[in-house]
């Protein structure tokens, strides 16, 4: 046979390498998820604020342009599909975005009422922090998920 | 447990390295496989090629804003012998004594 013990062993390095390589594609560069999770968070946002519908319909508009510019390119970058599998929120990533959504819609309030902006601030920055934090983990679970398969 | 079992078309050395990546993933475009292998267009067909013609691998094209793409995965019988082989490398890999 052709395959001895060394080079068997050869070839199963090998593979976990190429494996590696495959599995670094699923984690994306920090301005993906950045942008993802400025979106997101944007979106919590326009719905308490924004009261015209005009301007509720641009904001999905944009964001749902931009949405459909990070799902091209994370499939572009990564060019493989993996199974669907999620890791719950990391407890940073749910303290922040929870801390968010409670802060956001008394922050709402003030902004409206009493045109006090820097709880709003606080509030989309915390939802941003969390949903940003959490699909970083995201990224590295699922890679070493790929990697450990 | 996968029993061991030498796979003379899972072998040979590029088929091998390409059913590796397949079989970690869902389906794998075709220039993620060639890239990561640092092969070329050619040779990455005619493995996979290959490897349609055992049932061992799907091929489908897929059009993405007009460029048509091709996407490989592996079969369940591809799998089985993947697993297979890599199960019968490890078995001789186990058989060469520590340095």
């Amino acid at each position: 046979m052709e395959s001895d013990g060394v080079s068997a062993q050869q070839q199963l390095d090998e593979l976990e390498r190429h494996r590696g390589e495959v599995a670094e594609r699923l984690v994306m560069p920090v301005w993906h998820r950045a942008l993802w999770a400025v979106t997101w968070a944007g979106t919590f946002t326009a719905v308490v604020t924004v009261d015209s519908s005009d301007w509720l319909l641009l904001v999905f508009g944009v964001f749902y342009v931009v949405w459909g510019f990070l799902a091209w390119w994370e499939r572009r970058r990564s060019g493989v599909k993996v199974a669907r599998q999620y890791q719950p929120m990391t407890r940073k990533g749910w303290i922040f975005s929870v801390l968010g959504v409670l802060l956001i819609l008394p922050a709402a309030y003030l902004l409206i009422r009493h045109d006090i902006v820097w709880p709003m601030v606080v509030g989309y920055v915390a939802i941003g922090l969390g949903m940003f934090i959490s699909a970083r983990r995201q990224d590295r679970w699922r890679a070493e998920e790929l990697k450990r398969s | 447990m996968t029993h061991p079992q030498f796979d003379p078309l899972v072998h040979e050395p590029t088929r091998l390295q390409i059913c590796g990546i397949l079989a970690a993933v869902k389906e794998a475009e075709f220039a993620t496989i060639r890239d990561t292998l640092g092969i070329a267009d050619s040779v990455t067909s005619k493995h996979l090629k290959a490897l349609q013609d055992a049932g061992y691998v799907w091929l489908e094209k897929r059009s993405v804003i007009g460029r048509p793409r091709t996407w490989a995965s592996l079969s369940n019988r591809g799998r089985e012998a993947f697993e297979g082989h890599v199960a019968e490398l490890r078995r001789l890999a186990s058989l060469t004594p520590d340095t």
